[in-house]
Parts: C-alpha cells; structure tokens; sequence
C-alpha cells in the first residue's frame, strides 16, 4: 500500500513540478534594453523652467540664445502702452485678470461687483481690443478682478484714468472698499513695450527692452470658444509684439525646413501663434505630450529667421513647467 | 468496469448472484418505473456505476460488509442508502427539480434550494466555474445574462446589472461585503475564484438584508469548507498564451471537529496590447512595444481559515490576503522616445471574518459575523530615462497618491425555519464602520457609521403560497439614512412557480461624494454632506416552469422587472466655478428575460435571452427616444462523458449594442453608444489517474472580440469617440489541477 501511495505520489510531484516549471519560468517582468540617445546635430537647444505651479514668467532671446529676464507672474497687474502717442492699457492674462467698465464718473460710489459685466482682453494681443479700449475723454471707473496669483485669488480693485500724455500716465486707484487709495504717475519709456503697474501701489520694471527678447513663457487666458465662451490659464509661449511674427509649419518636418520655406507660409504678428497648443494633456497617461508636427518659423526682433519647435514640457526629473525647445537659424 | 458490469450482468443472467459478493440494485421513479444512466457512486470502493436500462446496477463489495451507495441524477433528488450483500434492493428517487448540490443561503432563513426560496435566485456553482475555467469573478460573469461588464485598464473591471450602474450593485463575500470602491467600482478582477463553491446571484433589492449599495442586487460568494478527515492538497496551474500565467495551491486538512486551510497562489500577467506575439514576450528594447492597453499584472494571495465543528454549528475564522502590482509602462515620449512616465499601482486587501453559525432545535438559527477588512491603493509615477533606464519619482501634483478604506461589519441574525407552522421569522442587526483616506477627501480621513435593524416574516397561510414582507432602519452618523421596506410572494401553481416582488433599495452616498476636496485654479470641486441617499423602487415578476419526464429536464423562466430610481447622486455646478455632489435626476430601467434549461442525460443545454431599457435623462428636455434598449443572448452546451471523466463545454452571449444619448462638445445631443459584440469560449477537460489529474483545456473569446467602436458624451477635456476594450482577443488556454488526498486512516 505505502508502496502504492509513494509511485503515484512520485508520478503527481512529476506533474506538479512540470506544471511548477510551465508557469514560473516563464513568468517574470523582463529588463528591458535601453534606446540609443537622440543626436542634437548643430540644432540648438534650450529650456526655460516655469516651475510645476508656473509662477514665472520667462523673457528669451533667439540670438543669443539666452533667458534674458524672469519674473513672477503674480507682481503686476496692468500694462501701459509705453510708446509716445501710446494709451491703452492692457491686463495681466497670466493672472486670467478681468476688468469692468462701470460707466460711473463718480469714484467713491463704485464699492461693489454687481451687476458688471467682466470680460478679458483679445487673445492675440491686439491692443485694438482690449477690454478696457479708448478711456480718453471719460473718467469711468473700471472694476478689476486681479485674477489669481499661484494658488490664490487677489481680489479686485477700482481705477480710474486720469489723463495721458506723451510721457506720463496719471491714474487713481483703490481698493474696491475705498481703502488704500493712490494716485500715481507713470512714466513712459519708448524702449520698452509697457510700463506695468501693481495695484498693491507700485511701479514694476519686469520686462527687457522691446528689442531684447524674442519670446516670453508663460501663462496666459485663452478662451475657448462656446456659448458662453469660457476664458482659461494655459502654459505656453507668446511672441514678443514688437516686431517679432510667427509662422506655423504644420506639415513638414522639423529638419526639412529651409530658408526658403519662409516664402512658403503666412507670418503672423499675434502674439499667441506659437501658444499653448503645441502640448496636450492626455488624461489616459496622466501627462503631457508635445505634439511632433507643431513646427514654427519665428522672425526675430533682429530681423532674423529660426525653425523652431518644442521637445519637452518636463525637467530631468519629470517636474511639469520646463518647456523644452530646439531652434536653429536659417 | 465494463468487464465487471458484463459479468454482474451475466451473473444475473443466470441468477447466481449469490456466489459473489454483490448485490443488484434496480433505481426505480416514483411510477416504480425504470431510471436508467442514473449515477451510483460507491462510497467505501469509490466505484462509480451507471444503471442501465432497466435502472439496474450490480455493486461488487470487495470483501466488504456494508456499503454506502449514492444515487444520483438530474431531476432527481439525491438518495443515499446503505446496502448489504446479496440482497437485491429497488431504490426509488423522488422527482425533485433539486439537481445535485445545489441549495442556496443568500437572504435566507436557514440553507434552502433555489426553489423553494421566495427571490428568484441564480446560482454559478463550482462545475461552471471550472467549465470556465474562470480565474476571477470578472471572467465567470462573462456567461451570465443582464450583466454587461466594463473594462478600465488602470481600474479594473466593473459592470452592470439590469442596466444600473456597479456601485448598485453588492459583492458579498460569505456575506461580507467587499470594500475597495474606485469610483464606485470594485474591481472584479481583484476577487480570484480559486477558493470559491458557488456564487449566488439575487437582482432586485436586496436592500432589507444587506443595507447600502443592494439596490440592483447581490452577488454573494461562498468560499468552500473542508470538512474531510483527509490531508488534501490541491494545485492549480493556469496558462493562457497571451502571457498570463496562473498557480495557486490548497492545503487542508480536519481532526475531529478541527479543520484548517491554507491556500496561497500567484496571477501573472505580462500585459497585451493589439498586435502583441501570440505567445509570450522575450526581452525587449524601450520602445513603443512598452505600452501595454492591459497592463501587466502580478496578484499574490494567500488565505488561512479554521473552522470549528459544533454539535449544531460551526465556527469559522478566515484571515485572508490579497496584493496587486500593475504596471502602466508609459508611451515613449515625443519626439525622441528617451524618456516616458511610468506608473505603478499597488493595491493590498486584508480581510479578516469570524463567522459563528449555531442551531437551536432543528429549526431555529443563529448566524454572526465579525468582520474587518482594510484595502490600500499606493499610486507612483516614476520618470524614466529610457536611455540609461533610471527613474525617478516625479513631485507633480497627483502623481503619487494613496487611497485607503477599513471596514468594520458586525452582523447577527436569528431566524427560524419550521416546516410545519405558517409563520417563519428573521431578525437581525447590521452594523457597518467604514473609514476614507484620501487626498482629495477633506481633512483626508473621514469615516461613518451605520446601525441597522432589520426584519422579515415568511408567512405561508396556504400550502403553495409564501408571503414575505420586511423593513429595515438604520441610523448613520453622516446623513439621513431611509427606512427600506419589501415584500416578495410566492405562488406555485402546478408545474409553475410565480414570484412577485416590490422592493425598495438605496445607496448611501458615499464618503467621497460627501466629504470630496479638490480645488486649485483651474478645478473647485467638493462634497456634499447635505446627501441623501439614492432610492428606488423595484418591481420584479417572474414564472418559472418545470417538466420531468424520465432523463429528460426542461426549466423555462420568465422574468421581467421595473427599477426607478430617484435622488441619483450626481456632481453638478452649484455656483460659480464650484462643482457638488447633488441629489438630482431620475433613472429607470426595465427588462424582460427568457430563460430555458434542457438536461437530457449527460448533455445540458441552456439558452436565454434579455431586453433591457434604459431610460434617456435627455428626454425630459429633448425630443429623443424615452428608452433606450439593448438586447442581450445566452446560450451554454455542456456534455459529460462520465464513464470517460471527459467534458466538453460551450459557452456563448451576445450583448447587443449599448445605445444612450448624451451631449457633445457643443451641448448638442449626440447619440452615444458602445457597439454589439459575441463572445464564446469552448473548453474539454478531462480527469486522469483516479481524478487526481485534471486537464482543461479550451480557447476562450473564439470570436477574437478586442475592443469595440463606441461614442461616449463629449467633455471639456475628451473628444469622446473611439473604441471601447471589451476583451485581449482570442486566447487558448491549459489548466491542470492536481489532486492528492492523503487519508489517514491508511
């Protein structure tokens, strides 16, 4: 009987360890080999770090290939057309600032957000549109949502333009509550694009000289179409709008493009042509992708031409906020 | 054993029985005519005999003295009776629509058949479970009619039942329910099946007995208890050729009234993804072949259980554990393929039940259950240089996240079950504390307690007539918990049974709709703890009919049912930029199902079919159709040869297209819908060496059904069309268990 047990036992362990070798040997995560690391060839390359909340904002030069200038995004609020017949005002879209026009003359009345209708500047830069428009020959009060630094909103505040001149700006703001109320002179300066103010009460030199810097990264407010249409902060890149244009080269690749091709397609001087849309959020990965077909033909503001187009939104450590570019001259 | 048939026969033949060891037995119906192919198994001898055409049998005793004969055959109850040598005996079986083993315990008094039991109740046993050879719960449900399971390759697998959503839906195991809900989803490929007897299936609410979530109904799982004085191990090995490799093996063994088990066993799974080598994979460079659609996955688990034989009872201690790895290797990325992000999901179960069940009298029950379980869900995302092959954790936000549930069940209930008065009863408590971390929960603990009443009377005021009504009330720390009644009847008429039931069933809002943070820039959502619970009311009717006729079985079923549900909970804008979860909208379903089961000797045949509508929200504001239906087919052929221990199994279902209408980006109606897919899977096993080998072997998904085109509602963030995954494409599959008893008596 013991014999018996002991054969069939022998038999059913020969089973039993096939069955054992079938499913364990074969079955484990193998190493995978690496891939050979990509070569730049003379194609420059470079990248701006943002951060993951994308607090700065960041000046860059093509020609230098240099990140001139950096700042947060969070300390200015209004831009003041700096040229010498200059008088629009822009907002600060990094922050999805908002503003209202009250229509009221009378500054002390205005203590409240209701029933104003607050709306954001053109997308493309044009300061033909921008929400606040022509205030010359009025003393509305406009209502200014101060939109929202890293984390937090920054309330609103109340302005009224008093009067530009060739050199200077005059304003009047406070809080909406009528508290911290300031009156302040601006000056301008034709170097630069914008005089840029901070409704905390003080002037801010945050950006180069116009002719320095080509590109600027950052957040913006884009809007997106729809009824109603819904204004968003997205990452990405803007042109610099003084004489840098920008043309899209969606259908060639990135080493194929010549000199020549600058013939080929429409440039373009708004500043969010390149914008955010060379990336997508995939929600199936859980990350960022950069679209590989997104090319772009970038005049300078020394009147030169670079490819440009962009490889990465992430650092060597895979923080978000890194944008991550190659260009090269043509 | 032909020879020795051919001889008992020819013994008999010349009526010389006596000179050998044997006795004849003739297996007669209750018309005292013949039952031939009936099964005779020899307990002491572990013969096993098939009676011929005139239902006689000839036992040979091998120099033993008494014998245990058990009698066996579809449309018959099962018979045991001892016999001795030499005396002839006629054996007959009472016709019963009982086929073997099968009794059912969900939501009822004391062990019941499926029959008598006032819900209409389904049942999987272990026979189609192996037939399967299914390896979770996911993979059985495949063959199980209103049940449409969905796939999520990052949370697993979910489903519905009669067209509600999974989160109305309660896994039970041995009446435990089962934690873990990822929106609201608890992912049925997590619950493996290789300790598992049967599953009980109830649709309609069951919400009376077992509180929240049992609102589309119960699927309760009921693990198997060894009893035999016999060390038994048993081993299972499970291959399938897209890379999925499966063992796990069973120890146990009883002294007395002591019993102990231990089960252990690894799932591996190497990923697949359209395209991938019909077998599995070698090493690889980390290129685009890294990203797998099923990722791939390794389970560990392992579970220990005693139990303790009363006189009138037992005891039964479960400690159980469960770890699962998945590995999201990331698309290289563009434009140069040198880096992708990787995630790794590690979900760890741990689940501990005391479960006493005692009888006072014959008639009388007690049952309680103490149990605990803890699930863990740790998400990593890794960076990973594809050049050098180093990772490094990533810091954004979201990328590493943890998400823990406890749950403490506490349930006792007495009940009693007397055949001869007309009034049966049950009482019972059920207490649930369930715990939520969470990063996106606020304060990121939150917890809740319910304490529940509930009780039914069976009342039968005539012979064929059971009337059941019950109500439950509970009291919870975080909202308003319903008071939830039923009532179910039961009528047969002849051959016929009819079941009627109204039911009311509710799901509690959940700790994440209720106490759900996340706001930054660009989201504001956040829970609400003014919640009420959803409702519904159901309607269910159903008539069944039986015929035996000698071997011959036919069970046909109708059914059909209504569910409206109000109070739906869902996330909504409540002003502003700020998303909540509300009780707003409506929902119905409704279905008729036709089921049939022919059994002709070893061959059992099932065919069925279901219609289903849902009902469109959008209709209340849009000119679209009020329902949506989708029909559903099922068909199984399983054929036995006994005397060969061979089987050879099909099964088949056909769900039909998911039509719906949703919005698109624009907020136009778009008609969304999930396209209709056939599925089959056809196995053979066969047993060896006493039947301590068995070998299965089969393809399953013979329609190579990979994902199907769909088009879900449009968002902000998706474009919403594109394919739905419904399974790997076909795959052939070995299983072998392994068998070994030792008996030591020997």
């Amino acid at each position: 009987m013991i014999k018996q047990i002991s054969s069939r036992l022998k038999i059913a362990l020969r089973v039993v360890s096939v069955v054992f070798m079938i499913s364990i040997v074969c079955s484990c995560e193998k190493e995978e080999l690496p891939v050979p690391a990509h070569d730049p060839g003379s194609v420059q390359t470079s990248s701006v770090k943002m951060e993951s909340d994308y607090r700065y904002q960041l000046f860059f030069d093509l020609e230098t290939n240099t990140m001139v200038k950096q700042n947060l995004k969070k300390i200015w609020d209004l831009g003041f057309e700096a040229s010498e017949n200059g008088y629009r005002v822009i907002l600060n879209s990094a922050k999805a600032m908002l503003v209202a026009n009250t229509y009221q003359d009378d500054f002390f009345a205005v203590s409240d957000t209701l029933g104003l209708n607050f709306s954001w500047d053109a997308i493309s830069g044009n300061l033909d549109s921008t929400e606040i428009g022509d205030w010359r020959g009025t003393n509305h009060v406009y209502v200014v949502d101060r939109g929202f630094d890293e984390v937090d909103h920054q309330g609103f505040s109340k302005i009224v333009f008093l009067s530009v001149a060739n050199d200077e700006y005059l304003v009047k703001f406070s809080n909406l509550d009528g508290t911290n109320e300031i009156t302040l002179t601006i000056s301008k300066n034709d170097s630069f694009n914008f005089s840029f103010l901070s409704l905390d009460g003080n002037i801010v030199y945050h950006q180069p000289e116009k002719d320095g810097w080509d590109l600027v990264f950052s957040q913006y407010t884009h809007v997106f179409e729809g009824n109603p249409p819904t204004p968003y902060l997205v990452t990405g890149c803007l042109s610099n709008r003084n004489k840098v244009e920008v043309a899209a080269v969606f259908d060639k690749d990135f080493d194929l493009i010549t000199l020549e091709d600058k013939e080929m397609y429409s440039f373009y001087s708004d500043i969010n042509k390149i914008g955010y849309n060379w990336k997508e959020y995939s929600f199936s990965s859980g990350n960022y992708t950069i679209f590989i077909d997104k090319n772009y033909i970038i005049k300078s503001t020394e009147d030169k031409y670079y490819k440009f187009h962009f490889i990465d939104f992430y650092d060597s450590n895979g923080i978000k906020g890194t944008p991550t570019f190659e260009f090269q001259e043509l | 054993m032909k020879i020795r048939i051919l001889i008992a026969l020819s013994f008999l033949l010349f009526n010389t029985v006596v000179l050998c060891q044997k006795t004849t037995v003739t297996i007669l119906d209750s018309d005292k005519k013949a039952v031939p192919n009936a099964h005779i198994l020899v307990k002491e001898t572990k013969q096993f005999l098939i009676s011929d055409l005139d239902g006689k049998a000839s036992i040979d005793f091998q120099n033993k003295e008494v014998l245990t004969i058990e009698i066996s055959f579809i449309g018959f109850i099962k018979k045991i009776k001892k016999i001795v040598p030499n005396h002839p005996i006629n054996i007959i079986l009472k016709e019963g629509f009982v086929t073997l083993n099968s009794f059912v315990i969900t939501g009822q008094y004391a062990e019941n058949s499926p029959e008598k039991a006032v819900q209409k109740i389904t049942i999987i046993d272990k026979n189609k479970i192996e037939k399967m050879a299914a390896v979770n719960l996911r993979d059985v449900l495949t063959n199980e009619m209103n049940v449409r399971l969905t796939q999520d390759n990052i949370l697993g697998s979910g489903m519905t039942l009669q067209g509600m959503r999974g989160e109305n839906v309660k896994i039970l195991i041995d009446g435990v329910p089962v934690v873990g809900r990822l929106n609201g989803n608890v992912d049925l490929s997590q619950i493996n099946l290789h300790d598992i007897e049967r599953i009980e299936i109830i649709e309609g609410p069951m919400s009376v007995n077992y509180g929240t979530n049992a609102l589309a109904g119960v699927i309760n799982l009921i693990t198997k208890t060894n009893n035999s004085e016999k060390l038994t191990i048993v081993a299972n090995s499970y291959t399938e050729n897209i890379g999925q490799y499966n063992l796990d093996a069973n120890l146990s063994f009883s002294n007395n009234n002591h019993s102990l088990s231990f089960s252990g066993g690894r799932n591996y799974f190497d990923g697949w993804v359209n395209g991938d080598a019909l077998f599995g994979e070698n090493q690889r460079i980390a290129d685009s072949t890294r990203y797998k659609s099923w990722k791939p996955k390794e389970q560990f688990f392992g579970k220990a259980n005693y139990n303790y034989q009363l006189t009138n009872g037992n005891i039964k201690y479960t400690i159980g554990y469960f770890d699962e790895q998945i590995n999201n290797r990331g698309l290289p990325r563009n434009p140069y393929g040198e880096n992708a992000f990787d995630d790794y999901y590690y979900t760890t179960r741990i689940d501990n039940s005391l479960i006493i069940n005692k009888k006072i009298d014959k008639d009388k029950s007690i049952k309680a259950t103490i149990a605990y379980n803890n699930y863990k869900r740790i998400k990593n995302t890794f960076f990973k240089d594809l050049t050098t092959l180093e990772e490094i954790q990533t810091d954004n936000s979201g990328d590493q996240d943890t998400t823990k549930f406890n749950q403490w069940v506490i349930r006792s209930s007495f009940s009693t079950s007397r055949e001869s008065v007309k009034v049966n009863y049950e009482i019972g408590l059920d207490f649930n504390i369930e715990e939520a971390f969470g990063v996106r929960i606020e304060n990121k603990t939150q917890q809740m307690a319910d304490y529940a009443g509930y009780a039914s009377i069976e009342y039968k005021p005539f012979k064929n007539t059971i009337i059941r009504p019950g109500v439950r009330y509970a009291y919870n720390t975080n909202y308003q918990a319903p008071v939830t009644p039923s009532i179910n009847l039961k009528q047969t008429l002849g051959k016929f049974n009819v079941r009627a039931s109204y039911a009311r069933g509710f799901r509690a809002p959940s700790l994440k709709e209720l106490y759900f943070n996340f706001v930054d820039i660009n989201h504001n959502i956040v829970g609400n703890t003014a919640l009420k619970a959803e409702q519904s009311n159901n309607f269910n009717l159903s008539t069944n009919y039986t015929k035996v006729i000698k071997n011959y079985v036919l069970k046909t079923e109708l059914s059909s049912f209504y569910n409206q549900m109000e109070n739906l909970i869902t996330l909504a804008q409540s002003y502003g930029p700020q998303y909540t979860y509300v009780n707003i909208g409506d929902f119905q379903t409704h279905g008729i199902q036709l089921n049939n089961n022919i059994s002709f000797n070893h061959l059992k045949f099932v065919v069925g079919g279901s219609y289903i509508g849902r009902y469109n929200l959008l209709s209340e504001t849009n000119n679209i159709d009020k329902f949506s239906y989708t029909p559903e087919l099922k068909s199984s052929i399983n054929y036995e040869f006994y005397k060969q221990q061979l089987f050879v199994a099909f099964f088949y279902k056909f769900s039909g297209q998911l039509l719906g209408f949703g919005l698109g980006s624009n907020d136009e109606i778009i008609q969304t819908y999930i396209e209709s897919y056939h599925t089959a899977d056809l196995t053979v096993g066969k047993q060896f060496w006493k039947k301590r080998v068995k070998i299965t072997l089969g393809s399953k998904n013979l329609f190579d059904v990979k994902a199907v085109n769909s088009v879900a509602q449009g968002s902000v963030h998706s474009s919403g069309s594109g394919s739905s995954p419904v399974a790997m494409g076909r795959t052939y599959f070995l299983k072998m268990t392994f068998n070994f008893q030792y008996d030591k008596t020997n």
